[in-house]
């Protein structure tokens, strides 16, 4: 496979990724305002701050609010991190590699693209975002699903698993972050902690799994170790990083990202987690993130240059 | 409701596709015509939506360049079928093959005994002035002495109704895949027709073309293939994406290769792979930096000496240009019964060429009743169509025939076909054409039909998507 095209699908597979999750950040965000009835700033400002993107909306507003918000994070075409950028790039990307891709995915890409640059010049009411952004959840995963169903187990497929799986594991841990600033908000002993981390269970589809999988009375530390650690859910960190293994592995048996990604795994297995020392918690995630990233400079270097 | 109605839909000064003259339904196109006939307008209507949905899901789009910026358009198809009899088309592919096997010894005369200079059949001048002489080719022979591999001939109908060559495509003739598309979203749309007509399947193209470019390699157990495009923003992009996933080979960009010991390599992540066989879609002179164009970036260094040196093969072979040029196309039926001792099974239109003294003078003195063409450009730029254009337009015209007459020929206007199109919920005549592509390798092969184009402003010959053209999908009908 051609170095160029590979960096592509591998890029173009991170940001509808990123364009899924983004959407799922917001969702919860919102049911989590509905049901707490939370200020907009214990709301919306962890959102910003995990992707380093508090002091740029700030710039263009004064006050947390949540259709300001959600506005940047959907439709602005300065914040790296909207969905615009990332469904825009998703696209760019796939156009060149639209040869590799299966039809019918490009078909639900295209669908995917065509409602959303309608929405934009549509009034954005509250409703209509909460349509828009549960249709790119939909529309990302149709494509995945399409793709998992009628690519060949080949390279291609490979860097597209592995653009997938690093750029969700990137974005649980950006998840887990938010929700510790969040909680770094509220007074001690406040009472629905836990129900915002149900919440966060919710926004990733996760809490009935998460039922299954623990079998005890709800605890926050439980559900971090769930996120973190367990290797049956498609969503936790762990499972997400043993899918990278495999990818890498498939694309070429003899390399050193492999060395890489058993050190993170090992990190996360090994964490214990102590709900009473949220900073070292958010130090920890910063320190996989960090660790991520040189996986990703690694993927550059030994693919893609 | 009411319905689309043929008893209001006349044929005007060309011969129409659907009517004759005397503006009755003809039998051939009888069957779809009664059944579009059964539709109302709504129906219709729902059916164009239909349509419009499906080429914008498919992502179906071409680009166009106004004022250097891009801009993508969705592919414009006209959902009546443009139809030819399975019996007609027989012959026109015969006529078509022959022409090409006569352009294809041609070229290799050219580049190498030159013996259609030699008995002067044509003035060796006249070709080693065309612009897409490469005197870099000289001696090359490329495998089953075929170079333009690739060809899309543009075909008219006259007001008899005969099928007439107007040019010959031999560079990197593009349109295939919307002729491919066309026929996916026409099947999604109108599904009873489908079941019920015998209309002839155009999907073995990219098969065919994969075996042509897998017949070229030196390699035969398993060789890499590829095609060659400037990049995403090139105007034929859709196209290069659309044949590379049809045909399962690599898309390439020039800075995906490179050459070593005169070997083309392609830059993987497992390392250097060899490639074999090269689709080329960028033009001969921004091929090889090293040997044309020097400020090429979307070309390969060394990539010509590797050809020549067999390690690679090329389609359409560089060079194969100088048969695409509206001069030498003037010569095709004297090169038909030089090489291949045969009369043509297919006319042209006839040209008159602006280099001889006495045939410019005609043209000068009848500007104004012909179409005059320069002789080595495409898509339809620079062509002056007498009969409408302005004194000042024609003036400018003949200064520029009198600096470079060998730049320049002139045909009679033929007054294309016409076909019902759908403008405004009614049918009206359109000007068409037709590109057929034809494949020559090991074996020769042409589309059953090819692309329709179609000139969407009332009275307009201009078919070209990029001046406003639109698309039909040709129906090859048997029985």
């Amino acid at each position: 496979m051609l170095s160029r095209r590979a960096k592509l699908l591998y890029w173009m597979s991170r940001y509808l990724e990123r364009s899924n999750f983004t959407s799922r950040l917001l969702i919860t965000t919102n049911e989590l305002q509905l049901d707490l009835t939370l200020n907009d700033e214990i709301s919306w400002k962890p959102l910003l701050t995990v992707v380093d993107l508090n002091k740029d909306y700030l710039k263009l507003n004064k006050k947390y609010s949540e259709q300001k918000v959600i506005d940047y994070f959907i439709y602005n075409k300065n914040n790296s991190s909207s969905i615009f950028n990332s469904l825009s790039r998703s696209k760019e990307n796939s156009l060149v590699v639209r040869d590799i891709l299966p039809e019918q995915s490009i078909i639900k890409l295209n669908e995917l693209l065509i409602k959303f640059n309608k929405s934009i010049n549509k009034k954005n009411s509250k409703k209509n975002n909460l349509k828009l952004l549960n249709s790119i959840i939909l529309g990302s995963q149709n494509f995945m699903y399409s793709t998992d169903l009628e690519m060949q187990r080949n390279i291609d497929y490979q860097f597209l698993r592995l653009g997938r799986f690093l750029e969700r594991t990137d974005m649980m841990i950006r998840i887990l972050q938010s929700q510790v600033l969040r909680s770094k908000q509220h007074k001690k002993g406040y009472e629905y902690l836990t129900l915002e981390w149900i919440n966060i269970l919710k926004s990733i589809s996760a809490f009935q799994a998460y039922r299954q999988y623990s079998q005890q009375d709800i605890s926050i530390s439980d559900i971090i170790n769930f996120f973190l650690k367990t290797d049956t859910f498609p969503r936790s960190i762990n499972w997400n990083l043993n899918q990278i293994e495999r990818a890498t592995y498939r694309i070429s048996k003899k390399n050193d990202l492999l060395k890489n990604i058993k050190e993170i795994k090992v990190g996360i297995n090994k964490y214990k987690i102590k709900t009473d020392e949220l900073d070292s918690f958010l130090f920890f995630l910063e320190k996989m993130l960090k660790k991520l990233d040189d996986l990703n400079d690694k993927i550059q270097k030994n693919y893609f240059s | 409701m009411p319905k689309i109605s043929w008893n209001s839909y006349r044929a005007v000064n060309a011969f129409d596709e659907y009517v004759s003259s005397e503006n009755k339904l003809r039998v051939e196109t009888k069957k779809i015509s009664n059944f579009i006939g059964r539709y109302s307008t709504k129906r219709l209507q729902t059916t164009v939506k239909n349509s419009e949905n499906a080429i914008s899901q498919r992502g179906i789009t071409f680009r166009v360049y106004s004022e250097d910026k891009p801009a993508d358009h969705y592919w414009p198809l006209d959902i009546i079928p443009r139809i030819i009899t399975k019996k007609n088309w027989t012959k026109i592919s015969k006529g078509l093959i022959q022409r090409v096997k006569a352009l294809n010894l041609f070229i290799n005369d050219v580049y190498n005994e030159q013996r259609i200079f030699k008995e002067k059949i044509i003035p060796k001048k006249i070709i080693f002035d065309s612009g897409n002489f490469r005197k870099e080719c000289l001696g090359v022979k490329p495998p089953f002495k075929v170079w333009a591999n690739i060809c899309g001939s543009d075909l008219v109908r006259d007001i008899n109704g005969e099928f007439l060559v107007l040019e010959d495509n031999l560079r990197v003739p593009s349109g295939v895949s919307y002729m491919l598309e066309n026929r996916m979203v026409m099947k999604s749309v109108f599904p009873e027709i489908f079941a019920k007509q015998k209309i002839s399947p155009v999907d073995e193209y990219c098969s065919k073309l994969y075996s042509c470019m897998r017949s070229l390699s030196k390699n035969k157990k398993k060789p890499n293939l590829a095609i060659l495009t400037p990049g995403v923003y090139n105007s034929a992009y859709f196209e290069h994406v659309y044949l590379a996933q049809q045909m399962g080979v690599e898309l390439v960009e020039g800075s995906d290769l490179f050459v070593e010991k005169d070997k083309v390599y392609m830059k993987t992540v497992g390392g250097k792979e060899q490639l074999h066989s090269l689709y080329r879609r960028i033009d001969d002179l921004f091929l090889d930096p090293k040997v044309f164009y020097k400020k090429s970036l979307i070309g390969v260094p060394g990539i010509l000496k590797a050809w020549k040196k067999g390690n690679i093969s090329i389609l359409n072979a560089p060079g194969s240009g100088v048969a695409d040029d509206k001069v030498v196309y003037s010569y095709v039926p004297k090169m038909i019964k030089f090489y291949l001792n045969e009369e043509p099974l297919i006319n042209q239109v006839e040209t008159f060429l602006c280099h001889e003294k006495k045939q410019r003078d005609y043209v000068i003195k009848n500007i104004s009743k012909l179409v005059v063409k320069p002789a080595n450009e495409s898509g339809g730029y620079g062509i002056l169509m007498g009969p409408t254009a302005s004194t000042k337009e024609k003036n400018n015209y003949i200064k520029n025939i009198k600096k470079n007459p060998r730049n320049y020929v002139a045909q009679p206007l033929v007054n294309l076909s016409t076909s019902p199109t759908l403008i405004n919920n009614q049918l009206e005549p359109r000007h068409i054409d037709l590109r057929p592509f034809i494949l020559s390798g090991a074996n020769n092969y042409v589309t059953q039909g090819g692309l329709t184009r179609v000139a969407l402003k009332k009275g307009s010959m201009i078919v070209n998507s990029s001046q406003g053209g639109g698309s039909k999908d040709t129906w090859i009908l048997d029985g």
